[in-house]
Formats: C-alpha cells, structure tokens, sequence
C-alpha cells in the first residue's frame, strides 16, 4: 500500500469518527419534580433539539431528603452522573462540604457565560465560589379556593393582611360537616419558624450559638401547634402525620387557603394529574404585624459533579435549566433580565393555565409587587443539615401536645449548641 | 480423615465460607477498622491523606455523648419490653395449637402470615390501625367509654412499647413453631404421673412442660435478645424516631450517624459498642443458665 493511500485511509476514518461518534451525553440524577416524566421532560427534548447533546435522566423516587441521600452515598462511591439539583440552599451547602460538587466559575469563564449578569442577586457564593446554576426562586404566597370563599360568602383576601387577619378568615371558612379546613401548611422546618424569621431574627446569635431559644421563635412555634390544636383552623400535625397528607394537598379542594411557596403553581397549572373544577387564587403572605413585612423564599440550583463525566455539557444544560425552566414549570426564573413585563408574560401563562383563576396582576402583585422585604426562607450556616433535623424532630413533640414551645425551642437550642460544638472541634 | 473426605469437606464448606468472610467477616473488620479512624465527613472518605489513625476517640466520644447513650438505653428498654412478651406469647400459643380443634391449619396459617408478610406493608397496616386520628383501634376504645385513648406511636410514653408489641406480633409466629416441636417432644409419661399425684394444669405446666423445654427457652430468650436490637426496619417505617426522640433506638442513631451527618467513623464506633453491648448481654444469659435450664 502506497503513502497517499494510508493518508486517505487514515483521513477517512478520522472523518467517520466525526460524523459516526457517538453524540455527546449528559446525565442528570433528577427528583421527582426534575425527572422526565415530570413538566421538566419537555425541556430535557428540547434541550436535545437545540444542542444536539442526548440527556439521560436518572429519577431517585422517595422524597427529597431521600434524594440528598442517595446524592451523597452515590457520589461518595464515584458516581459520574454529571448533574444534580439542590432543592434548597441547605443542600447547597451541604453538597459543596460534602465535596459533591465542582466550582463553575473557570467553567463558565471557558464557556463564555458571564453568571453574574444573568443570574445576579440568586448567584450563591460559597468562600468567593460559585457551585450551582441558580434556578426556580421560590416566593411564599396565600393560595385560596374560591369556590370555598363564595359558599361562605366571605370576601377573597387581598393587600397586606396579619396572621391574626388569617386566622380569622380560616375560622370562618372551616366547615367540619363539608370536611373543609380554612388553612392547610405543610411540615417543612421553615413554618415552624416563619414568624421569627418574618421579624427578621436570625438562627444564629453573634456568638455563633443557636438562636432559637428566642422568644420570636417560641411564638413561632407556639402559632404553628395552635392552628391545628387550639383554632383547629388546618389538620392538626398528627393527623397530617398519621395520614400521610401531601404537601400539594391544597389541590384536592378540602382547604380553603394554602400557605406555600410559589412550587405549588407546578401543581396548579397541572390539571392532568390534578383534575379539580374550581378555580384559585393568590394573595401576598400576611405579616406579623406592620413592622415585620417581610416575605420569604429559596433559591434551588443545578450543580455539576466532581466526578461528572461530561462537565462542559453538563454547565450548558444547567446554565439552560436556570434560563428556560420557567416556560415549562411556571416558576419564576432566577434571571436578572426579568423584568416587569416578563414577569407578566409568565404569569399571563400560569393565569391562562389556571383557566381563568387567576390573572396575571393578580400573581404579580401577591409576589413581587406586594411591599414586603425578602429573606431566605431556611437557616443554614455550618451545621445547616443539623439544625434542620434537629428542629423537626423536636417541633414535632410540641405539635402533638406533649411539650410546651418554650421547652422544646430551649431543647432545640441544647441540641444545635452540641452539634455546632462537635462541628468546631473537627 | 481420608483424602477423599477431607476433600470433600472442603468442597461443602468452601462457599459458605466465602460467602461468611465476604459479608459478616470482612464487613465486621472494616467496621472496627473504620471506627478507630477519622473518616467523619464525606471529603474524608474521598480524600485518604487526610485519613488518620483516632484510637479510642470516637468511642470515648459515644461515651459522653448523651443522645447516643440514650439511644442504646431505649435499645435496652425495648428488649425488655419485646423478649419477654415474645416468648410468653409464643409459649401460650404453642400451647393452644398443639391441641386438636376445628380449622386447626387455616388458624396456623393466619398466625404465620405476619412473619412472612413485608415489613412495609406491616408499617401501614399498624399505623392506620392505631392512628389516634380515626384509627379503628382508638374508635373501638371510645365506643366503649375511654375517652382519652392512647396516643399509641404519637405518644411519648407509648411509641416504643407500642413498637415493641408490633413486632412481637410479627415474630411470634417462628417463636411458637420452635416452642410446639419442644413441646410436643416432652414424654407423655411424665404428665401421667402428675397427673395421678393431683398436679392441676398449671402444676403440670409448671413443674413438668417448663422445666423439660427450658433448653428451648434458653436458645429462643437468647436469639429473640439479639434480634431485638436489629429492629432498623420497624422503628423506622413506623416512627423514624419520633415522636421527638420517643422511639429513638440506637440503630437509628447510628444510621443518621452515618448516612445524614456522614460521621462514618463515629458511627462505625457505636455499632461497635452495640456489638460489644449484646454480647455482654448474651454471656451473661449462658452463665445465668445453669442455674434455671434443666438438661
């Protein structure tokens, strides 16, 4: 075989090895909310479509903190799956101590993605580091059924109102005979300390210590175990425990108001999996009291591995997520450039999927125009994971009346105290 | 031995015991190693320069880690709730079916099924029978006067007895099947001779039946003491825990040990002492048997 003939072999294949290679893959270990069969399966194709890049989707069923689980055993055994999500900054911290995760910031400098302007205020510095792709901030809101209200004759809520105001309302929406509650609030750790959080109290004293036996916090907790035991305005917590009652139940029509995060338009919008023939609607958070009108919510992230296989695919499909998640789940984006009018668009799609529940004036003016500050929702901090499971596991004796607040808020401060001592001397 | 045997010994023995180092002897090694050493966060298990060498340090910390010691204090007090209620039952249920009656099968079978059935399936089936919130338990108890029922896995003071009843409920079964071969292999001559001296059933029972399966007793009190502290399953589809720290046995705090706080080295420590724990447990039990088991 002569020369010209081995150079146009070796060219030939070198060609078909472009043309025939197998196509770039990025693999996603997704949650339920994040997996193909979810809202979010229409991006994944799209995605395929635009880039060319094949997503493999790897769903973990149970619940979140199951998923967190299964992220650090799987990881901690080198798992190369390329992206994960982090539902809340907790996790997000956790991932990044847990070394789950890369740092994107050469990534996207490489890339040319400029983070910052696209994500702002939402991008999560961990020591001068950025780890996630900031995606779906989630913002606190009042749910209602209007089909409820109208049968009581009771006017829909609107503008700034207290918690007392809310009560109020529950009491006069619950009907036992129909099986109505007036409030339906999950079992996520940041109810127990919404009200502390809303006057603005952090978890931490200044000496690093815990917080929590704060009065702010005792009432916190005392509120949350009084709506369901003492105003009997929501399930108590040991029904909603004893039951298994689901975050989304607010869907099945039995609750008259749902206090919950903006998550919850996922559900809403979804009249296949939750067929309902009433129509919602949306009010801003009520307050404390005038001096405390804060609103609440988190920001959750696509991170990449440390292990990923594929780490530059894997920054474009996040960097994706955090700019497109919007057009498919109906929760707010993470973006600067989001301006009024965007905002507008994206609710006028949630109002023309809620058919006519709700407009778009009403969602932007419970959320984002609604006067309130912000803050985040969860402490977090060194022992974040700690505090959480702490918190949960204590507020739970006080919800089904076998302790007072103010012992369970001292319990909890104890415990956390120990933990961030355990941690320091690490 | 010829060669021929001892080949074939080895033959026969070969995979069990490759199957026993590979999942009981080396996992139990590596505990005790990992235990002496540092791996207590996720980035330590990855990165092994900074792997060290920690004594007795971790197990010193278990010692005076309060939680932890309360943890195996529940672990100690559901064995005492479980072992003895386990076998007492058993035995009474041997008794009764070892007697001839109508649908004497189809009433074994219905006491086997719990032991063979999912201990998922078992975690729903208890938890909306004892729910406090419309459970067919606590309605039955209203409808007949009792006005405050118990808060049964929601209580402070019930879960873990409630939890130990579950389970013995669900174990009684391979208890009692054990219990029926002891007592039926018990000479009939020797009731007869009570008998002829007047010795009522319960005397019968007393002084003949227990003393004559005490051999049986003996094994089942130690194997159901060892079993009760493997109750991870149970505790943690029924309770997780709760309420608060109720329920908390020490297998659970060595999961969130390991598996939620990624303490691996801490928690490989208290499983350790856990270990350490059940065998004092069942060395004292085979002293304390010359003194009651009569062989």
């Amino acid at each position: 075989m002569n020369v010209r003939c081995l150079a146009l072999c070796a060219v030939t294949i070198v060609i078909g090895m472009q043309v025939f290679a197998a196509p770039e893959e990025v693999t996603v270990l997704a949650y339920n909310q994040r997996d193909e069969s979810s809202l979010v399966g229409a991006l994944y194709k799209d995605f395929t479509k635009d880039t060319g890049i094949k997503v493999t989707v790897l769903p973990i069923p149970g619940s979140t903190a199951d998923y967190q689980r299964k992220i650090d055993i799987s990881i901690a055994s080198g798992d190369t799956t390329d992206i994960l999500f982090a539902t809340n900054p907790i996790d997000y911290v956790k991932n990044i101590l847990n070394g789950n995760v890369m740092a994107i910031d050469d990534l996207a400098k490489s890339a040319k993605l400029d983070l910052d302007a696209t994500y702002g205020k939402y991008i999560n510095r961990y020591k001068g580091k950025v780890y996630g792709v900031p995606q779906s901030p989630t913002y606190w809101a009042v749910f209602y059924n209007k089909k409820i209200f109208d049968d009581a004759g009771i006017a829909y809520p609107k503008g700034y109102w207290t918690w007392d105001q809310y009560v109020a309302t529950a009491k006069k929406l619950t009907n036992p005979a129909k099986r109505i509650y007036g409030s339906f609030m999950c079992n996520f750790d940041a109810y127990s300390y919404m009200i502390a959080n809303q006057k603005g109290v952090d978890g931490y004293k200044p000496d690093g210590t815990s917080n929590f036996d704060d009065p702010a916090f005792v009432e916190s907790v005392q509120f949350m175990a009084d709506l369901g035991n003492k105003y009997k305005v929501q399930p108590s917590y040991l029904e909603a425990d004893s039951k298994k009652l689901p975050a989304e139940s607010f869907v099945t029509g039995n609750y008259a108001m749902c206090f919950s995060g903006t998550w919850l338009f996922s559900q809403l919008s979804d009249t296949t999996k939750y067929p309902r023939d009433w129509k919602w609607g949306i009010t801003q958070v009520p307050v404390p009291d005038a001096k405390s009108k804060i609103n609440v919510g988190a920001v959750s992230y696509v991170m990449i591995n440390k292990n990923a296989k594929n780490p530059s695919a894997a920054l474009k499909l996040a960097d994706y997520i955090g700019k497109n998640i919007y057009k498919y789940t109906n929760e707010p984006p993470a973006l600067t450039k989001f301006n009024k009018g965007d905002y507008n668009k994206l609710f006028k799609d949630i109002a023309v999927a809620s058919n006519g529940s709700v407009t778009a004036a009403n969602i932007y003016d419970a959320i984002i125009d609604n006067g309130l500050g912000y803050r985040p929702e969860k402490i977090t901090g060194s022992v974040a994971a700690q505090y959480k499971a702490i918190i949960l596991k204590e507020v739970a004796v006080t919800y089904i009346g076998q302790r007072s607040a103010l012992d369970t808020c001292k319990e909890i401060k104890k415990q956390v105290d120990e933990a961030i001592n355990a941690t320091a001397a690490k | 031995m010829h060669r021929e045997e001892a080949k074939a010994v080895v033959i026969f023995v070969t995979p069990f015991l490759l199957g026993y180092l590979m999942f009981e002897a080396l996992p139990m090694v590596s505990a005790i190693l990992i235990s002496l050493t540092n791996i207590n966060s996720l980035s330590g298990l990855r990165d092994l320069h900074s792997l060290g060498f920690a004594g007795l340090s971790n197990y010193a910390k278990a010692l005076s880690d309060g939680p932890a010691m309360a943890s195996f204090g529940r672990s100690l007090l559901f064995t005492l709730y479980y072992v003895p209620a386990l076998n007492a039952f058993a035995i009474l249920l041997a008794l009764f079916i070892t007697r001839s009656f109508y649908f004497t099968k189809f009433v074994r079978t219905l006491i086997f099924t719990p032991y063979v059935t999912n201990i998922v399936a078992v975690a729903i089936l208890w938890g909306l029978l004892l729910n406090p919130y419309g459970g067919i338990v606590n309605e039955t108890l209203k409808l007949m006067g009792v006005s405050q029922p118990p808060m049964w896995l929601y209580g402070m003071r019930t879960a873990l007895p409630t939890l130990a009843g579950i389970s013995v409920w669900k174990d009684v079964a391979f208890q009692m099947i054990v219990y029926m071969a002891a007592i039926k292999n018990v000479p009939s001559e020797l009731y007869e001779s009570a008998e002829v001296d007047g010795a009522s059933k319960l005397r019968q029972f007393l002084s003949v039946t227990m003393p004559m399966i005490s051999p049986t007793v003996f094994a089942m009190v130690v194997t159901s003491t060892i079993s009760s502290f493997q109750n991870y399953a149970l505790v943690r589809t029924m309770t997780n825990g709760g309420p608060g720290d109720a329920s908390r046995v020490a297998v659970i705090n060595i999961y969130e040990q390991a598996f939620e706080f990624n303490r691996f080295s801490y928690a490989s420590a208290q499983a350790i002492m856990m270990l350490m724990v059940i065998m004092l447990i069942t060395v004292v039990q085979w002293r304390a048997q010359k003194r009651w088991v009569h062989y």
